[in-house]
């Protein structure tokens, strides 16, 4: 379980990195744009578990839109969606066959972000994921789902293609609160300005 | 950029700091203990050692009075102070009575080895002498009780009803099985109950199984099963796909039932009706009348209720055939437990329980308890009255201090 001292250690690095880093560069001549992302990636499970889970398979995909607006600063703020694989289980059923769990989410987050050095961008999020499990026995499949809060940080580094088209790659981290579940994902990302001013 | 620093090493820090809840494990004595050499005590032998003790030595952590009593080959020693109890076995040396066993605080993570060791003869004054420590260190800290006095017959000969709150112990990890387990039903006599409560739910294709929160969690379940509301899924996927904390399987009901009834000397069954269970009421009564006829077969004085818990519950109920024959305990108004025949009123113990509606259910030989009560005050003012036939605590071993202590 991550513990509120944890919580508030993010959110403290959070407010204070943001800010500092804003005022630190709060010179540049900057315009004001509306940006969409893209990623797409491979995403790897790292948390503990409480025992040997047998068959659990800790990768998958994840990949997510995200648009953000940057007002002439260097902060910027948007909104994301997507989705996330967290991890799947195959063993064999006790009745013979195989019994097949996934357990995936679909994160809706409020982003910050900030570029401290040329051509990269660090993004911090937070808000709430879908949880999603599903199993499979046999012929039978069923899934149920449930609310939690979700974290994330990224790093993006994004090359010019063209003066609205950038592609690069994305290192990102997601905390699935409830489920205490920690993912880190290298996705591949197009970005596309919609409007700059 | 210092503070850029600083963010960078409090955000690293949130992330160290994300870990597992304590793991709270049952100490163990090496190689088996020093029981394996020992006789098993006589009935005398055992009836003995049950009563009231003075702490002489152990205050600190024990307080002043232990009560010792026996449920079945296990001694449950119980404590007001830290909530503490131990669970012992016994055995006959060629000159002693040696007993050991563990201890814990209730509720905490403090536990330990202890044990005890009395001269096989007796005397004047019987004392037990023994050491207890941390972990699973060897006992060395001295620990001396003396015997004050018997349990008073009266309370061994009046049924009251120590109902541990679905077996667990104040928190789902606090005792070595989950709670709503088959195997908690093994063991939970030990604790000081002779009840259990357990909740009933029912699964996609109307299996009534046993399950507390409104949705599969870690808090529960061993992390890497499934999530979400339990009743969404096929008992067969439920027993595929989950694990409790300790790797017991999700039980059906009846196999809970059937369960207490072969392998326990449990008096009393309360059987908490969650939401989902007007889906399936008739398979629930089902297996009640199943589980009591079994019990009556075997002679067994042991009493099955299902808990009428909240409207939408008891307006199923209602449509059963003949309800005023099924046991129930009615945790709603006084009006409701009558139109129901319940037997047993169960009002939450922050509500008025006047005398007066206790005195008169006793009058129509019905019985009254009361839920879920873990404050030592509100324990010992409930005793004290002397007017409820029963209390559910997550504090079993509590309730049984106060209980025999009178």
């Amino acid at each position: 379980m991550c513990s509120s001292i944890a919580r508030a250690a993010l959110l403290g690095s959070l407010l204070l990195g943001l800010p500092a880093a804003a005022v630190a560069q709060s010179d540049s001549e900057r315009p004001s744009t509306v940006t969409l992302f893209g990623s797409f990636g491979l995403a790897h499970n790292f948390s503990s578990f409480d025992v040997d889970v047998p068959g659990l398979d800790r990768n998958g995909a994840g990949g997510q839109v995200r648009i953000m607006w940057q007002p002439g600063q260097l902060l910027s703020a948007g909104l994301e969606i997507g989705r996330t694989h967290v991890y799947s289980i195959t063993r064999p059923a006790a009745g013979g066959g195989e019994v097949h769990q996934t357990l995936d989410a679909v994160p809706i987050l409020a982003v910050f972000g900030m570029s401290p050095a040329k051509h990269f961008t660090v993004n911090f999020g937070t808000g709430f994921a879908n949880n999603t499990s599903s199993v499979t026995l046999l012929d039978s499949r069923a899934s149920s789902s449930a609310l939690g809060a979700v974290y994330m940080a990224s790093t993006m580094y994004l090359l010019p293609l063209s003066p609205k088209i950038s592609l690069g790659g994305e290192l990102r981290y997601l905390r699935l609160a409830k489920y205490e579940d920690n993912t880190l994902s290298l996705q591949i990302t197009l970005a596309w300005t919609l409007s700059s001013k | 950029m210092a503070t850029n620093r600083f963010a960078v090493l409090l955000f690293a820090a949130g992330l160290a700091a994300c870990q597992s809840p304590l793991a709270v494990e049952v100490p163990e004595w090496p190689n088996g203990g020093g029981l394996s050499g020992t006789s098993a005590l006589t009935p005398t032998q055992k009836q003995t050692l049950e009563g009231l003790y003075a702490v002489e030595q152990g205050n600190a952590e024990f307080g002043d009075t232990l009560v010792l009593k026996w449920n079945g080959n296990h001694l449950g020693i119980y404590a007001e102070k830290n909530r503490a109890y131990m669970i012992a076995e016994a055995g006959a040396a060629a000159t002693t009575v040696e007993i050991e066993g563990y201890w814990r605080f209730a509720g905490g993570t403090k536990t330990g080895l202890a044990r005890f060791a009395t001269p096989l003869a007796g005397g004047t004054t019987l004392r037990l002498t023994g050491e207890y420590g941390d972990g699973s260190a060897v006992p060395s800290k001295p620990l001396v009780i003396r015997f004050l006095r018997p349990i008073a017959p009266a309370l061994l000969a009046k049924p009251f009803y120590i109902i541990s709150h679905h077996g667990s112990g104040g928190a789902p990890e606090a005792y070595p099985e989950a709670e709503n387990s088959v195997e908690i039903a093994k063991v939970i006599e030990r604790y000081g109950s002779n009840g259990i409560e357990v909740d009933v739910r029912i699964s996609k294709d109307g299996v009534p199984f046993l399950y507390h929160d409104s949705g599969l969690n870690w808090r529960l379940t061993q992390k890497g099963g499934l999530i979400g509301p339990a009743e969404n899924y096929t008992f067969a996927q439920l027993q595929a796909g989950v694990r409790l904390l300790n790797g017991e399987q999700i039980p059906t009901l009846a196999a809970f039932l059937d369960t207490v009834v072969t392998a326990t000397n449990l008096h009393f069954i309360y059987v908490d009706m969650k939401p989902s269970s007007v889906n399936a009421m008739p398979a629930i009564v089902a297996v009640q009348q199943a589980a009591l006829a079994k019990a009556a077969s075997r002679g067994r004085d042991l009493q099955i209720y299902l808990a009428i818990t909240s409207d939408s519950v008891f307006q199923t109920f209602l449509q059963q055939p003949g309800y005023q024959s099924i046991p129930t305990i009615c945790e709603l108004g006084i009006d409701i437990l009558q139109q129901a025949n319940s037997m047993v009123w169960s009002p939450r113990f922050t509500q008025e329980i006047p005398a007066a509606d206790i005195n008169t259910l006793h009058a129509q030989g019905k019985l009254a308890i009361t839920w879920t009560v873990n404050v030592s005050n509100f324990l010992r003012q409930f005793i004290d009255q002397g007017l409820l036939d029963g209390i559910l605590s997550d504090y079993p071993g509590l309730v049984a201090y106060y209980y025999y202590v009178q």
